[in-house]
């Protein structure tokens, strides 16, 4: 199923507007469905939408189901970087066998 | 009544002098009314502009009464507020008929976050890439830093407005933008969490990603980090931040941290943007994992 982003949230900004095109994601992976995202007419997306419509399906799917069954298209070079740093990072966070990073360290 | 003078340059650099007038170190107001004398000042930046705007708005919440005199010498810095709306913003009307927009700043203004995205995507994006010539999809980098902040300020301040100033310098190929809101500041808000951290220690942390005051939430800690490599680390500028008494510059592939002499009541950051180094973007493509 192809899901454009800007036919479901007037603007790809906020993690609200994320999570709307998230729990659509969520629904598809669900059922074992591809899942397939448009970003047709939209420039750019700031890391809270990126972390609403995609970070967030990392509670219930691995990095490696959401890669084989996501995909995103009509994107540029900004968004995909975007996408794939936050999902990348919170990716290697939640990895069972992750350090907790030192708070600071005075030098 | 306590008379503050504002003299010579104002910026991030110099705002010391004066919010030493003006606030408390613990970040209280120091009289109940302030005249606030522009005689003296010779030359006001992006930054100087938008914590002077700041600086009143925070008074302005206060029970403070502020008056500003000394203006009507109409030097070059006061005409330089006036045309880009500085009185029109804080008496109602301009200072002289004639004053008017200039080709390279947008008006000072404050912004709501309700109004923020479309502030930037029909407002500041637009005006930018008509002033270079290239598309808006050009400016993503510095238009996702600004929605960065943007979120930031309403995930993490008291206040969800911020005052924000854009000036293109095309000399020097450079756009310099100063955000600033006025809540309680980054620094005291990530001392909520860890109360060890001093000041620019706080603004460090915040500033790495992953770290977040609200945790476990919606909120993954990932917006200062971002903007800084957009700004700092792809096209080669510079991200200052201060807060309550630290600051925080990002240049090169420096960061150095910094106590400060005065408590700037909530979070300034000044973005420089090299113009000659913005990547065209290219055509639309398709994500690779």
């Amino acid at each position: 199923m192809v899901i454009v982003v800007r036919e479901h949230v007037p603007q790809c900004y906020t993690w609200e507007d994320g999570a709307v095109i998230g729990r659509i994601i969520h629904n598809l992976f669900s059922r074992g469905e591809q899942a397939t995202v448009s970003f047709r007419g939209v420039d750019n997306v700031p890391s809270s939408f990126v972390n609403g419509a995609f970070v967030t399906l990392l509670d219930d799917f691995d990095f490696e189901f959401i890669k084989r069954h996501l995909s995103v298209i009509e994107s540029n070079r900004s968004i995909n970087q975007m996408i794939r740093r936050r999902l990348q990072f919170e990716a290697e966070r939640r990895r069972p066998e992750a350090q907790p990073r030192p708070v600071f360290t005075r030098t | 009544m306590k008379r503050v003078s504002v003299r010579g340059t104002l910026s991030a650099a110099t705002m010391q002098n004066v919010l030493r007038e003006v606030t408390s170190p613990e970040g209280r107001p120091l009289a109940a009314v302030f005249e606030i004398d522009l005689s003296g000042l010779s030359f006001i930046d992006a930054g100087g502009i938008v914590i002077f705007t700041n600086l009143l708005e925070w008074l302005k919440r206060r029970p403070v009464r502020a008056q500003l005199v000394g203006y009507q010498g109409y030097g070059q810095a006061i005409r330089y507020l006036d045309d880009c709306g500085f009185f029109k913003h804080h008496l109602g009307h301009p200072l002289k008929e004639f004053a008017s927009l200039r080709e390279t700043t947008l008006p000072v203004t404050t912004v709501a976050h309700a109004q923020s995205h479309g502030w930037l995507e029909f407002t500041a994006m637009p005006w930018l890439a008509s002033k270079l010539q290239m598309s808006t999809a050009s400016l993503s980098d510095l238009s996702v830093s600004l929605k960065e902040l943007f979120n930031n300020i309403v995930d993490h301040s008291t206040e969800q407005i911020a005052c924000i100033h854009v000036q293109w310098h095309p000399k020097q190929n450079q756009i310099r933008v100063a955000v600033s809101d006025f809540g309680v500041g980054i620094a005291r808000e990530v001392q909520r969490l860890h109360p060890h951290l001093n000041d620019p220690e706080a603004i460090f942390w915040a500033s790495e990603e992953g770290f977040s005051t609200k945790p476990g939430g919606r909120n993954l800690g990932a917006g200062l980090a971002i903007l800084i490599d957009n700004v700092v680390e792809r096209n080669g500028g510079e991200v200052q931040i201060y807060a309550n008494r630290g600051s925080l510059l990002c240049k090169g592939g420096q960061r150095i941290t910094a106590e400060t002499r005065a408590f700037y009541p909530g979070t300034l950051v000044n973005i420089t943007l090299r113009t000659d180094t913005i990547e065209l973007v290219p055509e639309r493509e398709d994500l690779q994992w």
